[in-house]
């Protein structure tokens, strides 16, 4: 019983760092039209951010969310001001991020070389600590993500739902012409939503830079399951991003336990095939077509 | 539509003398003794043609964009490395399997995928992503397969009359590239080509004139797996020693998509190009030391291709074939014998010269295009991709000319 409600927080944490890595691709690909694969590169640049202003300025690891995450806005703002200046297609800005993503990835190399980066423990008390609930203990690390994740996401569940912004957002995705005609400022709004989606980046770097030993390719494992959870969780839907990211977390967390933990990480990707196969549009509803019933 | 011959004289012979010369490479290379890196070189550049035209036929012809190639490629040289590494067999027998193991790889792939309602390009490209990293996950934690320690090649038999090992993977390589081009080329002059085309142009049309759609679509998708396979277990030759991040990894999706992007997808020719042109440039820099600064410039170039050649450098050339072509002759003869460069390093040089040629923009070769009008377009031509954007301008100039 003690493991399967270890597990489960396990389980619940992992969800909470992966819907906080997704909600911003989802937001971009749902709402900007962006699939933005340049994301993953903006996350390991804010990681190595965060390395860098804690070994070298001795700053706490967590207060560096505070350039981080402006960081990864700009970043955000700049394709999305990219992609509109070319108008490029959903298709193109797929191979256009792509390009983008090999760049970033080179320069970093060229910065930071191949070696692993790893915080100290000492000035990473995160990483080892943990959040103790009676007999279960979850990472404090994890336990923060989860936090930021779940304040991302019903932020911008509410932004989307209950303000003049989002509801101007979703008229647009539905009905451009319409929208239009109706007022709505969509190069302003869409710039709102990329610089979102691109703090939250920041955030998840952040939360990496403590969480791993970086590399320049070291994201390159996680676009699988990151992008999973964006399929699954249907396109710019927060709520559904935290719940594909729970049944992902939840399936990674138990193949470990109590199957191999060297097939978690496959597991994940058996779970989207199988979703894709019987459930194309995701195990949640786009945002977005909720609003058109 | 006239029923033209499959192969006209030209395109035939053009075949055969490129063919023949490449034959006789590695034996001149004995006689008269040439760096025996310019075969090893040779070697990457059929490598990648096949590659490169193997994934075109699929995602270039019927535009569905995979970022799956490494699953073809890494099952296809696990299987070698398996078999031959670990149990022994002969090079050759373990080449139909690795194809075999392509094909089954993207028969399964294909089930799935195109049995969906909605199947967008998107969903395609990141399924075959996730297929292929999912492969390679699984191959590094099972043991049966690898798990993560990697397969050292040895030395696998093979026919003697093959020569040493570079000459026999000069020869296969060839015989592999060539067997793709062929693909390609007939793929692309026959129905099944043209029902490819539609399908990348509006499926829902093309399904309601007929063509059959997911036949169409699952055959040229087990034809690209077989091929990619059969060359991914040549390679473990090369490689020597296969790891599941080396075999899976994002190194070949890239290069292939990068190669036909830059080259041309509606064109045979276009990854055949894109290959020979990257591959070049990639190896001098990384030669000298420049491995990042070339991804950098490589990626910068995909992008610059996506945004603004749409047609790729395959459909400019065929627009204007003859000035880049002589440009890189006459660059290859003076940067090899005046310049005292390298073969690959003349190669390079050339390339950068011709690309730039081709380049120009049109009013500065008006003379040219006046004096090689007359001689037609070059091979395969005519049936080239149809007029967009750019090609408007060329005739734009001659009918203001004629009007004057």
């Amino acid at each position: 019983m003690l493991i399967l409600l270890q597990t489960l927080a396990t389980g619940i944490v992992l969800a909470g760092l992966y819907s906080l890595f997704a909600i911003g691709l989802s937001l971009g690909w749902g709402l900007l039209h962006t699939i933005n694969f340049a994301h993953f590169s903006f996350v390991l640049l804010a990681a190595y951010v965060t390395y860098e202003l804690s070994t070298a300025a001795g700053w706490d690891p967590v207060v560096t969310m505070v350039v981080t995450a402006p960081i990864g806005a700009l970043l955000g703002l700049g394709l999305q001001l990219f992609v509109t200046t070319f108008k490029i297609d959903v298709f193109g800005t797929l191979i256009v991020t792509f390009g983008l993503f090999l760049i970033f990835e080179a320069a970093m190399a060229m910065r930071w070389t191949a070696d692993l980066l790893r915080l100290p423990s000492e000035i990473n008390p995160y990483f080892t600590s943990a959040v103790r609930i009676g007999p279960i203990r979850v990472s404090m690390l994890l336990t923060i993500a989860t936090a930021l994740a779940v304040l991302a996401c019903v932020g911008v569940w509410w932004l989307l739902k209950h303000t003049r912004t989002g509801r101007g957002i979703r008229a647009f995705v539905q009905e451009p012409e319409m929208a239009a005609a109706f007022g709505v400022n969509y190069p302003q709004l869409s710039l709102v939503i990329a610089g979102i989606a691109g703090a939250t980046a920041g955030l998840t770097g952040t939360i990496l830079g403590m969480y791993l030993s970086l590399t320049p390719t070291v994201v390159e494992v996680w676009i699988a399951v990151v992008f999973a959870v964006v399929l699954l969780g249907g396109l710019a839907n927060p709520i559904g991003v935290m719940g594909a990211a729970f049944v992902i977390g939840m399936v990674e967390s138990f193949t470990r336990q109590f199957a191999d933990p060297a097939m978690a990480r496959l597991m994940a990707l058996v779970v989207l095939i199988i979703v894709l196969v019987f459930r194309p549009e995701g195990l949640f509803k786009r945002l977005v077509q909720e609003a058109r019933e | 539509m006239t029923r033209r011959q499959l192969f006209p004289p030209r395109v035939a012979l053009g075949f055969l003398a490129v063919v023949a010369v490449l034959l006789t490479i590695p034996t001149l290379q004995q006689r008269v003794g040439f760096p025996l890196y310019n075969l090893i070189f040779l070697y990457l550049v059929f490598f990648w043609i096949t590659q490169a035209t193997s994934w075109n036929i699929l995602s270039g012809y019927s535009g569905y964009f995979s970022f799956g190639q490494a699953a073809f490629y890494g099952g296809g040289m696990y299987t070698t490395a398996i078999l031959g590494g670990r149990h022994g067999w002969e090079l050759l027998p373990t080449l139909p399997v690795a194809a075999v193991v392509g094909g089954t790889i993207a028969a399964l792939t294909g089930l799935l995928v195109f049995r969906l309602r909605k199947l967008s390009g998107e969903i395609f490209a990141l399924f075959t992503l996730a297929v292929a990293l999912g492969i390679g996950a699984l191959v590094n934690n099972w043991g049966v397969l690898d798990g993560g320690r990697g397969i050292p090649m040895g030395r696998l038999d093979y026919p003697a009359w093959l020569g040493d090992t570079t000459q026999m993977l000069y020869y296969l390589g060839l015989l592999l590239a060539l067997v793709a081009v062929l693909v390609a080329y007939v793929i692309q002059h026959s129905r099944f080509g043209a029902g490819l085309f539609a399908i990348r142009d509006d499926e829902k049309v093309a399904e309601a004139l007929g063509v059959p759609t997911f036949r169409y679509k699952m055959l040229v998708f087990i034809l690209s797996g077989m091929l990619a396979a059969t060359s991914g277990g040549l390679h473990a030759m090369q490689v020597g020693f296969i790891s599941p991040d080396g075999a899976f990894g994002l190194r070949i999706p890239v290069f292939v998509i990068l190669m036909s992007v830059v080259g041309g997808r509606r064109h045979w020719f276009g990854p055949l190009l894109g290959a020979v042109l990257i591959h070049t440039v990639t190896d001098r820099m990384a030669g000298a030391g420049y491995a990042e600064a070339n991804q950098i410039v490589l990626a910068a170039v995909l992008i610059a291709a996506t945004l603004f050649l749409r047609q790729g450098i395959s459909g400019r050339l065929v627009e204007r074939p003859v000035p880049p072509t002589v440009t890189f002759v006459v660059a290859f003869l003076l940067a090899f014998t005046v310049g005292g460069q390298t073969a690959i390093g003349s190669a390079a040089v050339a390339i950068g010269a011709a690309l730039v040629v081709l380049f120009l923009p049109d009013r500065w070769l008006r003379s040219w295009r006046r004096g090689t009008d007359g001689d037609g377009p070059p091979a395969g031509a005519d049936d080239a991709a149809g007029p967009a954007g750019d090609d408007e301008e060329p005739e734009l100039d001659r009918a203001q000319e004629a009007g004057r």
